[in-house]
């Protein structure tokens, strides 16, 4: 299963990095990123961690492979990042903070809405400490 | 270089802000705009200064003698095309090596190069939003919901892109479309529970440029930006809550037809 849904991860990526307009090889090394991202994002869940370091701990590694990837590429790190981060994306926490709230489950509804934006936080806090450390190392190389 | 100097300051101004919309109207970061036309402008002996939003790009540039140009560029509607920015990106990396007329042909030639077809696109949000069926743990028919759904996202994007309506109004409607297909598919009992297929098909509609464009951009020091990019994010997440929920509370209350 584990297998299987980081398969499944790969052609997401993809398919995004398709209706974002990605061309040529850069779709594929974007579609490894999807996998990398989903693969440790299963990784720390089996490991037992909290959502939220799982979720932080995977952007940062994803966001770490683009920025190494977009240098050897000679591209930019959005074109590979932001499909690559779409497998994580909390769709589904939006999604079923509106549904509680529509069955007039409003604490349900509350604890989906926080531990979303919670999900959110991790992922900025993710793409943050990786973006500062390369801007760190291209300053200093300088 | 005496070749370059030639140039008159206002026409290295428009191809600098030129360069600097194409990277913008493609969903760039702000920082990166701002970059690429201080560096259009500093290989063409001119010093530009440049404050770039979502909305508008100003620039203005002062030459050797002290003389002030400047242009004002309203953006009035962006969309996701990353290769372009790419391309770019691959232009201004070795820019040394174009003249300024070389250079102006090769951004016009790029801005040219249409993004993948419709039928691309179908094929990309069909797979995409079936894809997501998998991580979520649901089964064969669910994939086939979430199938069906991204085609009438795909399909309606495509029925409405010429009609320049707001992205607000766009995205409650596709919203609305992924939990009518799902749903229809519930009331007639081919899958067990909506929510699965709902998910995965909402996904096609998830902000995920705007959200890490949003941080990228308050980490380079554009708060402005940041803010109404993040700002972007909750309105996309809302519409598509508001249309998700709307379909899904009527189907709750007339439920079965």
């Amino acid at each position: 299963m584990f297998i299987i849904e980081v398969i499944f991860a790969f052609f997401i990526t993809i398919s995004f990095a398709v209706l974002f307009n990605v061309r040529g090889k850069l779709v594929f090394y974007s579609g490894i990123g999807g996998a990398i991202s989903w693969l440790f994002y299963l990784f720390f869940t089996e490991k037992g961690y909290s959502y939220s370091t799982c979720y932080l701990l995977a952007t940062a590694i994803t966001a770490f492979y683009s920025e190494i990837m977009a240098k050897k590429l000679k591209t930019t790190v959005p074109t590979l990042l932001i499909a690559a981060l779409i497998p994580m994306a909390p769709g589904g926490g939006v999604y079923y903070t509106m549904l509680y709230l529509i069955q007039d489950k409003y604490q349900d509804s509350i604890l989906k809405g926080m531990e979303t934006s919670i999900i959110a936080g991790s992922m900025a806090l993710g793409i943050i400490l990786v973006t500062t450390i390369f801007r760190l190392f291209h300053h200093t190389k300088k | 270089m005496p070749k370059k100097q030639l140039i008159s300051e206002h026409h290295v101004l428009q191809l600098a802000t030129f360069a600097g919309k194409i990277v913008l109207t493609s969903g760039g970061e702000v920082y990166r705009v701002e970059d690429i036309i201080s560096r259009i402008g500093q290989n063409f002996n001119l010093k530009i200064d440049c404050f770039a939003t979502l909305t508008c790009i100003i620039v203005s540039g002062k030459n050797a003698n002290d003389e002030v140009v400047s242009l004002v560029e309203r953006i009035n509607s962006r969309s996701t095309n990353l290769d372009k920015i790419h391309q770019v990106h691959k232009l201004i990396g070795d820019i040394e090596k174009y003249s300024f007329s070389e250079l102006k042909k090769a951004l016009e030639d790029l801005n040219k190069v249409p993004s993948y077809g419709f039928g691309m696109n179908l094929i990309a949000s069909a797979l995409g939003a079936a894809s997501f069926v998998v991580p979520f743990k649901g089964g064969a028919n669910d994939f086939a919901a979430a199938f069906i759904a991204g085609v009438g996202v795909s399909l309606f994007s495509y029925m409405v892109s010429g009609l320049h309506l707001n992205s607000f109004f766009i995205n409650l409607i596709s919203g609305a479309i992924c939990a009518f297909v799902s749903n229809l598919f519930y009331v007639s009992g081919i899958i067990t529970n909506p929510s699965i297929s709902i998910i995965s098909s909402l996904m096609l509609l998830v902000p995920g440029v705007a959200f890490i464009n949003s941080i990228r951009d308050i980490i380079a020091g554009d708060l402005v930006s940041g803010t109404s990019r993040a700002m972007e994010v909750l309105m996309i997440g809302c519409a598509i809550a508001i249309g998700a929920g709307l379909v899904t509370k009527l189907f709750f209350n007339f439920g079965g037809f």
